[in-house]
């Protein structure tokens, strides 16, 4: 029929449409910011020195401290993760189970600087005075340990977002979890096995999912901008020992975008946009592509 | 026997393991939820809710622009981004078997995750400075005696922002929800001879009207507490809206920059901001799932 033909037509507009504009995103990002690689070339990501007043800018510290802090996260939010994932698919009471899982995902729900507003003013000093300090003054003499403790740094920000990619891995977790043929449990479950067991069974049956899941986390934490900006310190130098202040990537571009002082300096933030999304776009298309195949192939299981 | 009673330890301590970590998870949580309570409460009054924030240097003055300001970018961002995203969703649903499907399909699901701050930048470099119209060798261009070139740091450019951030979360919550309509219905109406554009519009979306709104209302709350893409296009304002290529304020910009200012009246104002817009997260996030499940559901 003719309105068909129109309806499919529209439908497929839009869907190119769309396909084109995130061609167009990374298109734009590289014109925007070519200058900066052709004036300054692999340099670019390979040197230290950032000033925007002399004109050179150099970004390996914010890749560095994007990468620790984004480790800092996982350490703590992927083991968390798969214990709060394992404990509300197979531990919690079945009433109880919408609550507890809407109240994790109430913590995706909280907007990022209202995370970064906490931890600034809240979290920050209360870290500060107790933990840190009493882990500096029982480990103070390993050098790792040592240096001014403000609170703010990449310790404090790695800890925020490990709070912030908490549900992601859960949920893609809990997804996979579900998805285990339950006669592989009952097997186990019948040959005796303890809670523990059964754990250690599923999580290595689904373990590909989780290394999605924990590369999706990784680039969630990558490219969160607002609450990092908030906490990180904001030093263009390597950080120095854990409780030392850095950069990150998306926070330099929050903090520095509103004063930039010269075109240069403000096209070297665009390109620092465009390694984000190159960094970014890697890790989310291999998390896609690993969680697609995985979820397929235990679907093909259960069907 | 010894055997025995050491397994039986480690299934405890995994159980309770579990159960700690869920608790963990609840600390920030529950007290960033109360912290954003309490000082919010202390530092809200009437005057703060409805007068517009005062330039810096001048104390008092209110966040009402703010509110103004995230509910006509919301607002706006719904506009564009609502109607596009339920097109793909129903691509996607409906079209399975179309071969742009899957393509489709992963540009969704990678554009959803594409950290804010890249797509503030896209934002940026199109349309506040304007590189779209460079890149077909133009400085602006004219339909009629309207003319539109780079923008600026405009309302408008904040709400495509918005909106590009909106599309992927409600084309994958459209698809999903009508992925549930029971396909007996939909042959049903295409064998009475129903086309099939109609039988998309009359059946399957009133069919998963509630997952649809559910829908909608997931990417709304996401969207209004996004600063980063904000930052770098409407780049905020102390004044009221004034117009679509103005500058604007917004909740969560207010919450950044009064957050990192040295004065306690403004931390004080950014509590307040903050609690304004959690509330009006958890009131779409809860509430409307309860009065759409009560009205809605079939």
């Amino acid at each position: 029929m003719k309105g068909d033909k129109v309806f499919l037509y529209i439908l497929i507009f839009v869907s190119l449409l769309f396909i084109l504009t995130v061609f167009l995103l990374g298109l734009e990002l590289y014109l925007g910011s070519e200058n900066v690689f052709r004036t300054f070339g692999i340099n670019f990501v390979l040197t230290s020195e950032w000033d925007p007043v002399k004109g050179i800018f150099g970004i390996a510290p914010l890749i560095f401290g994007s990468f620790i802090t984004c480790l800092i996260a996982l350490i703590i939010a992927v083991p968390l993760s798969l214990f709060i994932a394992y404990f509300l698919n197979e531990l919690t009471p079945y009433q109880l189970k919408p609550y507890f899982s809407s109240l994790i995902e109430l913590l995706a729900a909280v907007p990022s600087v209202v995370y970064g507003l906490w931890a600034l003013l809240v979290l920050a000093p209360f870290l500060r005075d107790n933990v840190y300090l009493p882990l500096q003054n029982a480990l103070g003499f390993i050098p790792f340990f040592q240096g001014a403790v403000t609170g703010y740094g990449i310790l404090t920000a790695g800890i925020v977002l490990s709070i912030m990619i908490l549900p992601t891995i859960t949920s893609i977790t809990r997804e996979a979890l579900g998805l285990v043929p339950s006669h592989i449990k009952e097997a186990v479950i019948s040959l005796g096995a303890m809670q523990y067991q059964v754990a250690l069974l599923l999580f290595k049956y689904i373990k590909l999912a989780i290394i999605g899941a924990i590369i999706l986390g990784f680039a969630r934490a990558f490219g969160e901008a607002m609450a990092v900006a908030m906490i990180i310190g904001g030093k263009h130098d390597f950080p120095l020992h854990i409780f030392d202040t850095g950069y990150t990537l998306p926070s330099i571009i929050v903090n520095e975008f509103t004063e930039a002082v010269n075109p240069l300096h403000y096209d070297s933030l665009i390109a620092v946009g465009f390694v984000l999304f190159l960094i970014a776009l890697a890790n989310i298309v291999v998390a896609r592509l690993i969680i697609y195949r995985t979820t397929r192939f235990m679907k093909g299981v259960v069907a | 026997m010894k055997m025995f009673s050491l397994k039986k330890f480690y299934n405890l301590a995994f159980i309770s393991i579990c159960v700690i970590a869920f608790v963990l998870a609840m600390i920030p949580l529950a007290w960033i939820l109360i912290e954003v309570i309490i000082r919010g409460i202390s530092a809200l009054s009437i005057e703060l809710l409805i007068n517009k924030a005062n330039p810096p240097g001048i104390p008092g003055g209110g966040i009402a622009n703010y509110i103004q300001g995230t509910i006509i970018l919301v607002g706006l961002a719904s506009l564009i981004g609502f109607p596009v995203g339920l097109l793909l969703g129903i691509f996607l649903s409906e079209y399975k078997e179309h071969k742009l499907a899957p393509y489709v399909r992963f540009f969704v699901e990678v554009f959803a995750e594409f950290p804010a701050i890249v797509i503030g930048i896209f934002i940026y470099v199109i349309l506040v400075r304007g590189d779209i119209f460079r890149l077909f060798g133009l400085e602006k261009v004219c339909i009629g005696g309207f003319c539109i070139g780079a923008t600026g740091f405009a309302a408008i450019a904040g709400a495509i922002a918005l909106a590009l951030l909106m599309i992927p979360i409600v084309a994958k919550s459209v698809e999903e929800s009508l992925n549930l309509v029971p396909i007996s219905i939909k042959e049903a109406a295409l064998s009475l001879g129903m086309s099939r554009w109609k039988s998309v519009f009359i059946i399957s979306i009133s069919y998963a009207r509630s997952g649809i709104l559910l829908a909608y209302i997931l990417a709304l709350s996401r969207i209004a507490g996004e600063a980063a893409p904000l930052l770098l296009t409407v780049l905020g304002s102390f004044y009221w809206f004034t117009g679509l290529f103005d500058r604007i304020g917004a909740l969560p910009l207010a919450i950044f920059t009064y957050g990192i200012s040295p004065f306690e009246d403004l931390k004080a104002q950014a509590w307040a901001a903050s609690l304004i817009l959690i509330l009006a997260i958890l009131i779409l996030n809860i509430g409307l799932k309860i009065i759409i499940k009560r009205k809605f559901a079939w």
